[in-house]
C-alpha cells in the first residue's frame, strides 16, 4: 500500500501537481480547495460598487478610475472633482489585469483574455475571450505548508482555500 | 449649402470615430485619446491596435480589432519572473526580476529585443521617458536580493543601458513619472517626489506619508495622482507637480 501511495506521488511529482512525503494519508484538519464550476468562473456582470476588499492595480480611461479586486472584478469609480466616486463593480473572477481602449475593456478571467464592451457600464457584454493564453504560474498550493486535499480539477477552478476538519489528506509540500 | 453643411458633418462624425477606433498612424498610446493609463505594475498595456501581455515568462502580441475580437500574432519567450510591461513611444520597457529589458515595435506584431540592464535579483518596475528609463528594484521574500532602490538609466542610441545614478530606498514599489516630475511609491516608507529634470543629478524634493504605496498614475484628466495604497485609492492634486496636494481616497 505504501509504495502505491509512493508511486501514486511520484507520479504527481513528475507532472508538477503536487509534492509528497512518504508517509500513509492523514486525517484531520488540512487546507481543502474551494472550487468555483467552469461556468460560474466565467460569469462576468455589472454589479453595484462594492467596498475594496484586496486592492489590486489601478487603471484611468476618460473620467474613470479602475481598481482590480483580486481574482474577483473590477471597482469603477468615476472621477468627479479629483474625488472618485464609486460608480460599479464589474464582476471578473481570477481578474488581475486591465487595460482599455475605445469602448472595450480588456482584462484576464483567469488564464482567459475576454474584451468586455463597457460603452452601458451598467450591462458589459463579453465581446470576445482569448482561451489559455495568460499564465501567471499561479501555484494551486494552499496557504500553509503541511497536509492538503488534493485539487481535483474536474470539480472547476481553485479560487480559494479553507481548513476543513476530519479530511483525509495524501497531498503535502 | 446643405451639401457643405452634409460634409462638415461626415467629416465631424469620421473624425469621431478615429477618436473611438484611433486613426493614429504612429500607434503610439499616448497619442491615441481613446486608450487609457495603466500603472507601471502592469502586465497589461495598449499600444496602437495592439494589446501586449506579459504572463510569467513571455511577452504575448494580440490585435485587438474593432469588433472587440483578439488575434494572439505573436508570442517572445523572455525568460523567468517577468513582472511589469510599460509602454513608451516605440519601446515596450519590460521589468523581470533579473533584469530591465527594452523591445522596439517597429513591427508591432513582432517586438523586437533591442537592449538590456541586468541588475540585482529584485522586484522592478519601470518607467520612461525622453531618454531615461527609472527602475526600483525591492528586496524581500517573493523578490529575493537585498537591494531596495531606484536606479536611474540613460537608454538612448546606445546598445546597452548607462546606469546613471541610484538612490536608496525603504521598499519601493511602483512608479509614475509627470513632466520633471518622478513619484517613487516606497511602500510605507511614503511617496517619494524627485525632481528629474537634469536625470542624472535627480534630487528628492518630498515625501508624502499616511499611506503604504503601491504604484501611482499621474493623470492629465483633472491634473490628478491616483495612488493605490494599502486598503484602496488614494488621489492627489499635482496642478503643481512638485507639490501633490491631498485630495480624496477610496477608504
Amino acid at each position: 500500500m505504501k509504495k502505491k501511495i509512493l508511486s501514486l506521488c511520484l507520479l504527481g511529482m513528475s507532472i508538477g501537481l503536487f509534492s509528497c512525503n512518504r508517509g500513509a494519508p492523514i486525517q484531520g484538519t488540512v487546507w481543502v480547495p474551494k472550487y468555483l464550476s467552469k461556468s460560474e468562473a466565467r460569469d462576468i456582470r455589472s454589479k453595484p460598487p462594492q467596498a475594496v476588499s484586496s486592492g489590486g492595480k489601478i487603471y484611468a480611461w476618460q473620467d474613470f478610475v479602475f481598481q482590480l479586486e483580486s481574482n474577483a472584478g473590477i471597482h469603477v469609480y468615476k472621477l468627479v472633482d479629483q474625488k472618485p466616486q464609486p460608480y460599479k463593480f464589474i464582476q471578473v473572477y481570477g481578474a488581475q489585469e486591465l487595460s482599455i481602449r475605445g469602448n472595450y475593456l480588456y482584462t484576464n478571467n483567469f488564464t482567459d483574455i475576454v474584451t468586455l464592451d463597457i460603452s452601458n457600464m451598467d450591462q458589459v457584454l463579453v465581446k470576445s475571450r482569448v482561451e489559455n493564453t495568460f499564465a501567471l504560474g499561479t501555484s494551486t498550493l494552499p496557504p500553509q505548508q503541511g497536509f492538503f486535499q488534493c485539487v481535483d480539477t474536474t470539480k472547476g477552478i481553485v479560487v480559494g482555500w479553507e481548513k476543513k476538519n476530519n479530511i483525509e489528506a495524501t497531498c503535502k509540500y | 449649402m446643405k451639401k457643405v453643411i452634409y460634409t462638415i458633418l461626415t467629416l465631424v462624425s469620421l473624425a469621431s470615430l478615429c477618436g473611438i477606433t484611433s486613426c493614429s498612424k504612429d500607434g503610439y498610446s499616448e497619442m491615441s485619446p481613446s486608450t487609457g493609463t495603466g500603472g507601471s505594475l502592469a502586465r497589461f498595456t495598449i499600444s496602437g491596435n495592439y494589446l501586449y501581455a506579459v504572463d510569467q515568462n513571455a511577452l504575448k502580441t494580440y490585435r485587438t480589432n474593432t469588433d472587440g475580437s483578439l488575434n494572439h500574432v505573436s508570442t517572445v519567450v523572455l525568460g523567468a519572473d517577468i513582472e511589469t510591461i510599460y509602454p513608451y513611444k516605440d519601446k515596450l520597457f519590460i521589468g523581470s526580476r533579473e533584469a530591465m529589458y527594452i523591445y522596439k515595435l517597429n513591427n508591432p506584431e513582432l517586438p523586437e529585443f533591442e537592449q538590456m540592464a541586468s541588475h540585482v535579483r529584485a522586484c522592478d518596475p519601470v518607467v520612461a521617458k525622453d531618454n531615461y528609463a527609472y527602475v526600483t528594484v525591492r528586496s524581500g521574500n517573493t523578490c529575493g536580493g537585498t537591494v531596495n532602490a531606484l536606479y536611474i538609466y540613460q537608454v538612448d542610441n546606445l546598445n546597452y543601458p548607462q546606469l546613471l545614478n541610484t538612490y536608496s530606498l525603504h521598499g519601493p514599489y511602483g512608479l509614475g513619472i509627470k513632466d520633471n516630475t518622478l513619484y517613487v511609491c516606497d511602500g510605507a516608507g511614503g511617496l517619494r517626489i524627485f525632481d528629474v529634470s537634469n536625470p542624472s543629478g535627480a534630487t528628492l524634493t518630498g515625501t508624502r506619508a499616511g499611506y503604504t504605496f503601491y504604484d501611482c498614475i499621474p493623470y492629465d484628466y483633472d491634473n490628478v495622482l491616483i495612488c493605490m495604497v494599502d486598503g484602496g485609492m488614494v488621489i492627489y492634486d499635482i496642478s503643481n507637480p512638485q507639490d501633490p496636494v491631498f485630495q480624496s481616497q477610496t477608504f
